[in-house]
This record gives C-alpha cells, sequence and structure tokens, in this order.
C-alpha cells in the first residue's frame, strides 16, 4: 500500500522571500511512529501547518490518504499544535460535546476515563486549571481520537519530568494501532524510544529517513547521538 | 518500576532481557498473565512494536505462551524457568569474572574474596 | 456540519450580548419611571433632575449597548478565528465556507436580536412613561387626535409615498445588518494578514474600508441629489426613497464582495501566529 502521507516537491516561501520549506520529498508510512526532528527553524512546524491545512503551500503537493488537506482530512487528522487553543470560558464538559460533535472517531468515555484518572472536574472551567493541566487535556482531547494520523508538534518541550512520562504514556496508550503518530521535537533523547521511523530535516529539505533500528543496529548509536553528528556538520 | 534503558544499546534487547529476568525471578509468576503489549510498551517508554518483537522472541523461546483464552501468560514449564534462570546466572558470573580478570584478579584471588564478602567461612 | 457549526457558534456567543440586553431592559423601566416620576409630586425639585438623568442614563445605554454588542461579535470572532483558538477552529472538519457561513450568520442574527432589543427597551420606557402619563392629567382625547393626526399624514397625498419610503427602509435595515456583519468580517480578516500587528490591522482595514464606502456611496448618491435640487423636488420622500434603495443594494453588493474576500483571505492567507 502507499504512503499516509505523500510529499511532493513541497514549497513554502514567506513573505519577504524567507524559505520554509524547499522542494521537501517525503513519504510517511502507515502504522507507524515517526519522529519529524531537526533544529529551530528548519521546516517542522511549517510542514505541521500544511498537513493540517492552516497554512497553503506556495508549489508542490501533499496528499493524505490521496486527498489534499481539506474538511475530508481533517476528519481523520487529530493535531495537538503547540498552543493551547481552549476557549478559556468553556467548561472541561463543554470541550468534550464540541470534540464528540465534530469528530466522529472521538471516543468519550476513553476521554471520561483519563480525565478522572487526573482528578479533573468535568465541570470545571478552562481557565480554572493551571497551564500544564490545561496541556494534559488538550493531550486528552487528541488521543481520544482514533485518527488515521495523530500530528504531535513538540509534545514535550517545557515540560518537567514528570508530565513528560504522562505524555508519553498517554500516546502510546491510547494511538490508534493502525494509525501514524507524526511527532515533532528537537528533545530527540526523551523520545527516541517510541520512534519505529525518524525524518531529519534542515533548512525546509529532507537530510535522512530512515528506521530507528537501522541507526542503533547498524550505526551502533543512539538517536540522537547520531542526529548531532549528521547536523554537526 | 523504571525501566531504565540505556540509550546507546539496541532496545528490544534490552526489554527481552528485562522481562526474561523478571520471570526468571519470578516477578511474573508460572501462568501469569503478562499485560498487553500496548500497557507494557506505555509502561517502559518504548515502542509498541519493539515491544511486541521482544515478546514474540519470548514465545519463540517457550518463555511465554499465548493462550486463546487469556492471551500472553507466561509458561507454566518451570524446568524452561529453571534453564533460563540458571542461564541467566551464568551470564551474570561469566560477566564478572571477566571484569574481575581485567583488573588483575586471578580464580583463587576472586574465590576468596568472594568467600569473604558473602560472610562464608575462609579457606 | 452547518447545523453544529451554527448551534456550538450560539453557544459561545449568546450570553454576553444577553444580559446588556436585560440590562438595557431594566435600564428602560427606570428611565420610564423616571420620567413618570416628577408627576408623583411636583414640589420636590430633585425628582425632575432624576428623570432627566434616567433618561439621559437610558441614552447613553443604548449607545453602550448597540457599540459593545458589535465589539464583543468583533472581538469573539477575532479570538475564535485568528488567535492561538484559531489551531482548533482550522482544523474542525468543515470548510471554511461553512465556518465563516456559520459566524456571518450568528453575528448578523446578533445585531438583528440587539436592534429588536433596543426597540423593545424604547418601547418600555415609553409605554411605561404614558402609562403614568395617562393615569395623570393626559387624556385620552388628546391621546386620540394624535393619533388621527398620524394616520392623516399616512393616508393623505403623500400616503402612497410614506408606504414605499418605508418598504424602503424594510430594505434597508437586512440590508444594514449584513453590511454591518460583513464590515466587521472583512476588516478582521485583512487585518489579520499583518503579523504581529492582527488588531492594529484589523482597525486600520475597517476604517480604510469605511472610507472608501463613503466616497463610493457619495459618488452614486451625489448626482441624484443634485438632479433634485436642480430640477426642485415638492417631496423629501422623493430624494429619501431612492436613496434607501440605491443605498441598500449597495450595502449587499459590499457585503457579498466582502464575504467572498474574507473566505479567499481565510482559505489561502490564513496566518496564524
Amino acid at each position: 500500500m502507499s504512503g499516509l502521507v505523500e510529499i511532493r516537491n513541497l514549497t513554502k516561501v514567506y513573505e519577504k522571500k524567507r524559505t520554509a520549506l524547499d522542494g521537501l520529498n517525503l513519504v510517511i508510512p502507515r502504522g507507524k511512529i515517526v519522529g519529524l526532528l531537526g533544529p529551530n527553524g528548519s521546516g517542522k512546524t511549517t510542514l505541521i501547518k500544511i498537513l493540517n491545512g492552516l497554512l497553503v503551500p506556495t508549489g508542490g503537493q501533499v496528499l493524505i490518504n490521496g486527498a489534499v488537506p481539506g474538511a475530508q482530512t481533517k476528519a481523520r487528522i487529530s493535531y495537538l499544535p503547540e498552543r493551547t487553543y481552549f476557549q478559556n470560558s468553556m467548561r472541561v464538559k463543554e470541550l468534550l460535546e464540541y470534540f464528540a460533535d465534530f469528530y466522529e472517531d472521538f471516543r468519550m468515555e476513553r476521554a471520561r476515563e483519563m480525565l478522572l484518572s487526573l482528578h479533573i472536574n468535568e465541570n470545571d472551567r478552562i481557565k480554572s486549571l493551571s497551564k500544564g493541566t490545561r496541556e494534559k487535556v488538550q493531550l486528552i482531547l487528541v488521543m481520544s481520537r482514533d485518527a488515521d494520523l495523530y500530528v504531535l508538534d513538540e509534545p514535550i518541550a517545557g515540560v518537567d519530568p514528570a508530565a513528560r512520562d504522562y505524555i508519553i504514556k498517554t500516546i502510546i496508550k491510547n494511538y490508534n494501532e493502525k494509525a501514524t503518530v507524526l511527532l515533532s521535537t528537537h528533545l530527540i533523547s526523551d523520545i527516541e524510544n517510541i520512534l519505529d521511523e525518524v525524518i531529519f530535516i534542515r533548512e525546509g529539505r529532507l537530510l535522512l529517513q530512515t528506521t530507528v533500528e537501522e541507526i542503533r543496529e547498524v550505526k551502533g548509536k543512539s538517536v540522537d547521538s547520531y542526529f548531532r553528528e549528521v547536523f554537526a556538520c | 518500576m523504571a525501566w531504565n534503558l540505556d540509550s546507546d544499546r539496541p532496545i528490544y534487547s534490552q526489554i527481552l532481557e528485562r522481562i526474561q529476568m523478571q520471570i526468571a525471578a519470578g516477578i511474573y509468576e508460572p501462568g501469569e498473565k503478562i499485560p498487553s503489549v500496548r500497557e507494557l510498551a506505555a509502561d517502559a517508554g518504548v515502542n509498541p512494536n519493539t515491544m511486541q518483537k521482544a515478546l514474540a522472541e519470548l514465545e519463540r523461546r517457550n518463555l511465554v505462551v499465548t493462550l486463546r483464552t487469556s492471551g500472553r501468560v507466561v509458561t507454566e514449564d518451570l524446568n524452561m524457568i529453571r534453564e533460563t534462570k540458571n542461564q541467566l546466572a551464568k551470564e551474570q558470573i561469566d560477566d564478572f569474572l571477566k571484569r574481575m580478570k581485567a583488573l588483575g584478579f586471578e580464580r583463587e584471588d576472586i574465590l576468596i574474596m568472594l568467600k569473604k564478602e558473602t560472610g562464608g567461612e575462609s579457606a | 456540519m452547518l447545523g453544529k457549526l451554527l448551534k456550538h457558534e450560539w453557544k459561545s456567543v449568546w450570553k454576553i450580548p444577553t444580559i446588556l440586553l436585560c440590562v438595557l431592559m431594566g435600564l428602560a423601566v427606570l428611565a420610564g419611571l423616571g420620567f413618570a416620576s416628577p408627576i408623583w409630586d411636583s414640589g420636590l425639585e430633585g425628582l425632575g433632575v432624576l428623570a432627566v438623568l434616567s433618561w439621559m442614563v437610558f441614552y447613553f445605554a443604548i449607545m453602550g449597548v448597540s457599540v459593545g454588542i458589535m465589539l464583543y461579535l468583533a472581538v469573539r470572532f477575532y479570538r475564535s478565528m485568528f488567535t492561538d483558538e484559531g489551531y482548533l477552529t482550522h482544523t474542525l472538519p468543515v470548510t471554511t465556507r461553512q465556518l465563516l457561513f456559520s459566524k456571518v450568520l450568528v453575528m448578523a442574527a446578533w445585531i438583528f436580536l440587539s436592534m429588536v432589543g433596543i426597540f423593545i427597551s424604547i418601547m418600555i420606557a415609553g409605554g411605561i412613561a404614558v402609562l403614568f402619563l395617562m393615569c395623570q392629567e393626559f387624556s385620552w382625547r388628546e391621546m386620540r387626535e394624535l393619533l388621527y393626526m398620524l394616520q392623516q399624514m399616512v393616508s393623505s397625498q403623500i400616503g402612497i409615498r410614506f408606504a414605499s419610503f418605508f418598504a424602503g427602509i424594510l430594505f434597508m435595515i437586512p440590508a444594514m445588518i449584513v453590511y454591518g456583519t460583513m464590515m466587521i468580517v472583512g476588516s478582521i480578516s485583512i487585518g489579520q494578514m499583518v503579523s504581529k500587528h492582527k488588531v492594529l490591522g484589523s482597525i486600520g482595514a475597517y476604517f480604510a474600508l469605511s472610507t472608501v464606502v463613503q466616497i463610493i456611496s457619495m459618488v452614486i448618491v451625489m448626482p441624484m441629489l443634485f438632479y433634485h435640487i436642480v430640477n426642485g423636488t415638492e417631496n423629501v420622500f422623493d430624494i429619501l426613497t431612492p436613496t434607501y434603495w440605491i443605498m441598500g443594494l449597495l450595502e449587499c453588493v459590499l457585503a457579498v464582495g466582502l464575504y467572498f474576500l474574507s473566505e479567499y483571505l481565510i482559505r489561502r492567507r490564513l496566518n496564524l501566529d
């Protein structure tokens, strides 16, 4: 079967001629946990925004399940952006209803169970929750969907080790097994054990796409040290 | 229980060793149900496919059996478990001896030291 | 999906405008009573002041509520579309058209409701005042005479013109509501393209658009006014009625244009930070 995501010659040039993606070619397979790795400003977030239909590419093409980003692909992608996107006056309960209403693949019981285990009251308003709790609620909502593709943008940036473990466990326990998890990060060592594959990008171009097994067993290195080596030059 | 995985060695062999050790040590008792791949993977913080591979290998070695009704359980073949335990012990001893030799100790010295350390009577 | 969007959009905006309109109703009652108060006891000077004051408060409340609701709707639109909330809004499995259409519809509905609310509040204030007047020195005969005069005015020789004038207003009100909505939506959609100064960009776009619209309407209406002035018009409705129709039509055209512009900008030029 063809890849879940097929990216051909993808280019994005912002105002003032700033090139974020420069002819990127990439196929993201199904059923894998894939790390999207690259230094800050390498084009990770731009690529993620294009996948989610938040940006229109300057050139090239993105196909998800054979379709260009739109209402149809959005129904099958579960996206965790770097920002928390809640309307703060909403209650947790209302958010659950919102997700259940719009996303057919949203599993209410699963979300409820996870909220319960964190002792989050569904009647609480978002604004009464701490920043860390809000981020967890957002992760719970995203991971309560049985999507085809989970796109998680820097899910562990700026969190303490306990929260990081919680996040990683939540991802592994809940993602749909037939789905692909695309996970962008610059904190490779924290997350490399859960990856099947890695994609290294730099300056909007694909530098390397390989399996973690290849790096560990053939090259005999951790992904983190291999990354440092590749990007050292 | 933290898994403390080492980032430089293949994850697969590390988790394989660890579960094997837990079976040998009786933490997973004979006939006991083993958690699902996903739960184990989440607990260890590793890729479920890797965990799946490790469990498949344990199955191949007959330490773990898949039952149609209750999923994966630890084998009830006690000989098998004992054999594994001995095997792991041997590996530990070999490793230890290798290091002691590297430090320059001879067989006799090692034995004397071991007895002393474990509180046994001196030779 | 449009139904769901409408439902959630309504749920997210109804509270504040409803509260504002309720406050306005309360003030209308007070103003009505305030107007009636000097009649209770004309001996006290302070009550007259109170009456004037209550009407002034009511007057400013009307202005405040209508501007407040508009501003609230504009801010909600901006926040849900172009701030961090946009990351959820724009990844819902809906088309840009469905999304924008639901927002515009709910916004227009609230502008309409606020107009209705203000109208009702004035009726309440006036009604209470009239009620008290009737209990006092106001006579039914005078009232009847007043109504008769109004009736005469409508059914006299300007009757037909008055009817078409009224139809013009009826056409212009919805046109104005939709146009007002699209001015807000359009200027915010243009303004969001200015990185890091989206709010400022939106305000700037609003004033720029208003200016352009004013120039266009001047260009259209002016020749007509001149025509009437030069030819000498016997009736003010001959000028007012066509003006309303033309303005209404112009607003419709502008609203449709702004809608498509906004939709295009949101689909192709979305600029979330």
